[in-house]
C-alpha cells in the first residue's frame, strides 16, 4: 500500500506545498535541506563529484518546474527521488552511448583527459578512513538497481513502500534488492576470518 | 527497525552505514553548500516562471463551476424523484377510476362503504392542478405531513376547506366546489388510497385517455 499523508506531513512536504502555492522562499529552504542527500546519492551512482552536483542541481530545477503539478501523495522525498532516479537513468543512457567512443586524449568538461584522470586516480592517496572507503567501494561495486535501493534507504531513510513508489516497482522487488545488497556488502566488508591451521 | 525484515545483525549494519553516510554529509563545508545554493539561484533566474498552484478556495471559477454542477445534479435527481412520485399518483388514480366513481349531485355524498371508518374524522379540501386538469383533493387532516418548512408555508397560503363525515354522509363545502371548478358540472368522487379526489367527469376522461404514465 502506498504511504499517504493521513498522519502529519514531514517538514519537506510542508515546504513543497508552500512552494507549490507560490511561496518562493520555501524552495530555498527545501533546496538547502535536500542538496546534501542528492549530491551523495548521485556521487555514488555517477562516480563523479562534479557530475553529482550538476545532477543534484538539475533535479532541483526539475522540481522547480514541476511546482504546478505537485500533489502531496506521500512523503516529499519519494517525489524528489523519483525525479532523481529518472534523471540518473537518462544520464546512464547517455553515458552508455558515449562510452562507445571514449578517448584517452579528448578533454572532458573540466579540461582533463581520461588519461589524466586515470593517472590522478592512481596517484591520489585515500583521504577517508579506511573503513568508510571500504564501505563506499563496496556500495559502488553493487549493480545500479541495488545501489539505488540501498542508497535511498541509507541516505533518506526511505521505507520499502516509499522506495517502491519512487522507483515505480513492486515493494517485493525493493525488498529482494535490499536483501541482496546488504548480503553482498556484508560479505565484502565482514569476511569471516580464516581458521588457523593446526 | 526497518520494514525490510532483515536479520538483527544486518539491521545493525544498516544503521552503522547510515551513520557513516550522514557523517560525511555533515562534514560538507559550508562554503560548498553556499556555492551550490548560489549556482542554483543563478540557474533559477534563467528559468521561466513556473506556474503556481492555487488552492481551491482561491479559484472562484472552479468553485462556481463545481457549485453549478452540484445544483444541476440535485435538480436532476429532484426531477427524477418528482417524476416517480407523479407517475405513482397517476397509476393510483387510474386504478381508482377503474372502479365506479361516485357522482356528486347534489354535493352531499352518501356512501357508507366509501367512508367506512371515517365518521368524525377531520378532512381537508385542497384544490389541485393535476396534469393540466383542475381537481379537488380531500385528505385526512392527520395525514398531512410537511417535508420542510417551505411546504408548510405553501400549504398555509393555499385556499382550503374543512368538513367531516357524519353517519356515512359527507357534505362538501360549496365554496370548495365553486372556487375549484367555477360552475360545478357533473362531478365524481374517487377514493385513491387514503385520500379522495373530486373531478369533473369530462376532465377525468381526458386524463384517462392520455397515454400511460411512465412506469
Amino acid at each position: 500500500m502506498p504511504p499517504d499523508l493521513k498522519t502529519e506531513p514531514d517538514l519537506e512536504t510542508v515546504l513543497m506545498q508552500r512552494f507549490a502555492e507560490g511561496d518562493d522562499t520555501a524552495f530555498g529552504q527545501l533546496a538547502d535541506r535536500c542538496q546534501g542527500g542528492l549530491i551523495q546519492f548521485f556521487a555514488f551512482l555517477s562516480r563523479d563529484g562534479a557530475q553529482a552536483e550538476d545532477l543534484a542541481q538539475e533535479t532541483l530545477l526539475r522540481l522547480y518546474r514541476a511546482r504546478g503539478s505537485y500533489r502531496p501523495r506521500g512523503r516529499f522525498k519519494t517525489y524528489l527521488y523519483r525525479i532523481a532516479h529518472n534523471l540518473m537513468r537518462d544520464h546512464w543512457r547517455r553515458e552508455r552511448h558515449r562510452a562507445r567512443d571514449l578517448s584517452l586524449t579528448e578533454p572532458n568538461r573540466s579540461g582533463a583527459t581520461l588519461a589524466d584522470v586515470l593517472a590522478d586516480d592512481k596517484a591520489s592517496p585515500p583521504t577517508d578512513p579506511i573503513a568508510r572507503e571500504a564501505l563506499y567501494g563496496a556500495i559502488r561495486n553493487l549493480s545500479p538497481p541495488h545501489q539505488t535501493v540501498l542508497l535511498m534507504h541509507l541516505i533518506e531513510d526511505m521505507s520499502g513502500a516509499e522506495i517502491a513508489l519512487a522507483l515505480a516497482i513492486p515493494e517485493g522487488t525493493v525488498k529482494s534488492r535490499m536483501h541482496y545488497a546488504v548480503r553482498n556488502l556484508r560479505r565484502v566488508l565482514h569476511k569471516p576470518e580464516k581458521k588457523a591451521r593446526l | 527497525m526497518t520494514d525490510f525484515h532483515l536479520d538483527p545483525q544486518d539491521e545493525r549494519l544498516l544503521a552503522e552505514w547510515k551513520r557513516a553516510l550522514a557523517e560525511e554529509r555533515s562534514q560538507r563545508p559550508e562554503s560548498e553548500r553556499a556555492a551550490f545554493a548560489r549556482r542554483l539561484r543563478e540557474r533559477l533566474a534563467e528559468q521561466p516562471a513556473a506556474p503556481v498552484q492555487r488552492p481551491l478556495w482561491r479559484r472562484p471559477r472552479l468553485l462556481l463551476a463545481a457549485a453549478a454542477l452540484m445544483a444541476a445534479a440535485a435538480m436532476a435527481s429532484m426531477m427524477v424523484w418528482l417524476g416517480d412520485e407523479r407517475a405513482e399518483e397517476a397509476r393510483a388514480l387510474r386504478r381508482a377510476a377503474a372502479r365506479a366513481p361516485v357522482s356528486l349531485d347534489p354535493a352531499v355524498v352518501t356512501a357508507p362503504e366509501l367512508f367506512a371508518g371515517l365518521d368524525g374524522v377531520a378532512l381537508v379540501f385542497l384544490p389541485y392542478d393535476y396534469h393540466g386538469e383542475r381537481c379537488l383533493w380531500i385528505y385526512r387532516e392527520e395525514d398531512i405531513r410537511f417535508r420542510n418548512r417551505r411546504e408548510e408555508e405553501d400549504f398555509n397560503r393555499m385556499p382550503k376547506w374543512r368538513a367531516a363525515v357524519e353517519a356515512g354522509r359527507l357534505t362538501i363545502p360549496p365554496d370548495a366546489l365553486t372556487e375549484t371548478f367555477g360552475e360545478p358540472r357533473d362531478l365524481v368522487l374517487l377514493r385513491v388510497g387514503r385520500h379522495f379526489e373530486i373531478w369533473e367527469r369530462a376532465a377525468l376522461a381526458r386524463f384517462l385517455n392520455q397515454s400511460d404514465p411512465p412506469a
